[in-house]
């Protein structure tokens, strides 16, 4: 077992008995068991925009999800956070630092604006880091395969294709 | 033209109406996946069979004939193209696509290109530029079918024109792709039957193969080279090399060929597919151009070249199974132009409607919104399909090698290639359609003794490789679609209920854990 640390985790809705409930009813398996939990950093930040508008730039906030391990940004709704100690052999390291999720961040915002806007304009966009945050998914083993389930949202995905 | 003949005909549109109401009753337009591909449940010898009935159009009855007849066997060039097109196709992309297709959750072969290589530009630039080659393409459908049926039934052209836009618009608007999917597979045997037949009764009456050549090199013997008649292209290496790469790996590239891929029932379907498609091939592809080559003995008089197989089959065949071979090519002729009318709808409304205009649209507005532009491009072409057509194979083949320079990089790198980004991928679409259109356009090829389709692909390819390599830094391509890439590349089924509710957005996350959980630090 090796050293617990304290981190910041996303406060999700899903625990490990909704997670098997999900995706027990998916795949008919009531042989299906939770496995077990992996807890995935981000990089949190802030993102402050001003976009311009027919009458005149309009002030828009968003919060910016930075993956710390593959380096891909996405906007996110607002969550709450809680401090937790996890064991390490279920947390992963982070492989981007927080200068390069500074720089993922900002360049997924003025994505964002610009493909919802459709605009092609400049716009004015800050980027505030909060520091790193982790969210937990749950591992569950069914006959066929293992599959991960968000715990904020309930979104799953299959693992170990090959053995599936 | 015979009653025989007609009611042969009309059993064969009272079958494919059948089929099209069939497929709307199971599931064949209860959603927008299920209206486009099928619910993606098509097995490998209809995927095969639509794969190639889709390629093989009224331009194997009426152009096919009419280059046999006018240039003799240097006609083969095309013919050895076509031939292992579809198995190339499923063979190098199929599996790949179908998957990869999936996780992205593509209805399109445009979307799908959007999803792997993201910006707006490419769907709209891919999107616009398909509506347009694919409109000319089923023009020429709609012409040759309306040519078929005046024949036919001694109809003025333009009603003969309504009732084969009319029958093709009914069953594609009702069962959309598993309608247009079964219907091509029914085709495909039909055409296989008919076109058969025909080569068999020419044969017979020239006394057999080694007897025909005998008599056209007393007739013209320069229709026996492989440089056609007179030797006009002698040494043209480029037009030869072109006729093959059109049909072939030109097929790689056409946006309505490659959605086959993605309507497969699973990743694994394409090989079972290739070998049906090979099989089919062997025996359906040579034929047309060797009748029309036989024509020439049979018909030496013709006035139109590519009314070659139409004039024997009436010629030759009693009225009974000349009532089948009319089917065969009005079932050449339909199974394209379905094909490329569901395609022209299903890109209009999704890649550009629903993604530019309207994004919110419900599934069942989506559906509608299909149908009608299906219905309004048949009618469009309709009405252009009326005045004074060029020839059908010029049409078909200045499409068909704007669309496979433009996509074919695109498309192959999609799946073979880690490196093939959006800006590689955006120039290489913008610079293969431009230089094959304009290679056609300023008539390039007697000064360079080069088809346009050769120095489009050679430009795009060239483009997507180059613009790729310089610019990994500045359009990297993202980490998520890497990783989806990866999963497709893995032989193997994924559980289905597993993939209908999966979340391709946390593709990266899985690829981390998975590393992980075997026993790397997840940041492979």
């Amino acid at each position: 077992m090796t050293d617990p640390q304290q981190i910041v985790v996303i406060r999700g809705a899903i625990n490990a008995t909704d997670a098997l409930c999900v995706v027990a009813s998916l795949t008919g398996d009531v042989e299906a068991t939770v496995e077990s939990e992996m807890i995935y950093p981000y990089y949190c930040l802030d993102a402050d925009c001003s976009v311009p508008t027919m009458v005149g730039r309009k002030q828009l906030s968003m919060i910016c999800l930075v993956d710390a391990v593959n380096g891909l940004g996405a906007t996110a709704d607002s969550f709450e956070l809680k401090k937790e100690t996890v064991p390490n052999d279920i947390l992963l390291t982070s492989d981007i630092d927080a200068a390069e999720a500074e720089k993922i961040a900002h360049r997924t915002v003025t994505h964002r604006l610009g493909k919802k806007l459709r605009t092609i304009s400049t716009f004015d966009v800050r980027v505030t880091p909060r520091g790193l945050i982790h969210k937990r998914f749950w591992i569950v083993k069914t006959s066929d395969a293992r599959v991960m389930v968000d715990s904020t949202t309930g979104s799953l995905h299959p693992l170990k294709l090959r053995a599936a | 033209m015979s009653g025989t003949v007609i009611l042969f005909l009309a059993l064969y549109y009272v079958v494919v109406l059948g089929i099209g109401y069939w497929a709307m009753r199971h599931g064949g337009s209860e959603d927008l996946e299920g209206y486009l591909l099928g619910g993606r449940q098509v097995g490998p010898m209809a995927t095969a069979l639509t794969l190639q009935s889709t390629s093989m159009s009224g331009y194997m009855f009426l152009g096919a004939g009419g280059l046999g007849y006018t240039q003799g066997y240097w006609a083969m060039w095309f013919a050895a193209g076509d031939i292992g097109g579809g198995v190339l196709n499923l063979s190098t992309i199929g599996r790949r696509m179908r998957k990869l297709s999936q996780m992205f959750g593509a209805l399109t072969s445009i979307e799908y290109l959007e999803n792997r290589y993201p910006s707006p530009a490419v769907r709209v630039f891919a999107g616009v530029l398909t509506v347009f080659l694919l409109g000319f393409y089923v023009l020429a459908q709609l012409i040759a079918g309306g040519k078929g049926m005046a024949l036919v039934t001694g109809l003025p052209y333009p009603v003969a024109l309504a009732i084969a836009v009319g029958i093709i618009l009914i069953y594609t608007f009702m069962g959309g792709y598993l309608a247009v999917a079964y219907t091509d597979f029914f085709q495909s045997l039909v055409m296989l039957v008919g076109v058969l037949w025909i080569a068999a009764a020419a044969l017979i009456e020239l006394g057999g193969l080694t007897a025909a050549n005998t008599a056209i090199a007393e007739f013209d013997p320069t229709l026996l080279s492989i440089w056609g008649k007179d030797l006009g292209f002698e040494g043209q290496w480029g037009v030869a090399l072109g006729a093959v790469l059109i049909f072939s790996v030109g097929l790689l590239g056409w946006p309505h060929v490659v959605t086959r891929h993605m309507a497969m029932s699973k990743p694994a379907t394409a090989r079972k597919a290739g070998m049906w498609a090979t099989a089919w091939n062997l025996l359906f592809v040579p034929t047309p151009y060797l009748v029309g080559i036989l024509a020439v003995l049979i018909l030496p008089e013709l006035q139109d070249p590519e009314m070659a197989i139409f004039e024997i089959a009436g010629l030759l065949l009693p009225p009974a199974v000349t009532g089948l071979v009319m089917a065969a090519i009005m079932a050449a002729i339909m199974s394209t132009a379905d094909s490329l009318l569901l395609q022209t709808g299903s890109i209009a409304s999704r890649d550009l409607y629903e993604r530019f205009i309207n994004p919110k649209a419900s599934e069942r507005q989506m559906v509608m919104v299909s149908r009608g532009l299906v219905l309004a491009i048949a009618v469009i072409g309709y009405v252009v399909a009326l005045y004074e057509p060029p020839t059908v194979f010029a049409i078909v083949i200045f499409a068909t090698s704007v669309l496979g320079s433009a996509f074919l990089p695109a498309y192959f790198c999609a799946v073979w290639w880690k490196k093939a980004n959006t800006a590689g991928a955006l120039s290489s679409m913008i610079v293969g359609a431009g230089v094959a259109f304009a290679w056609e356009v300023a008539g390039m090829v007697e000064t360079t003794q080069m088809a346009p389709m050769t120095a489009g692909v050679a430009s795009s390819i060239t483009t997507m490789v180059v613009v790729s390599l310089l610019t990994q830094k500045i359009s990297p391509v993202p980490a998520h679609i890497l990783v989806v890439m990866d999963e497709a590349a893995v032989v193997g089924p994924i559980p289905k209920t597993l993939i209908a509710a999966s979340d391709a957005a946390l593709s990266p996350e899985a690829a981390a854990i998975d590393a992980k959980l075997n026993g790397g630090d997840g940041n492979d």
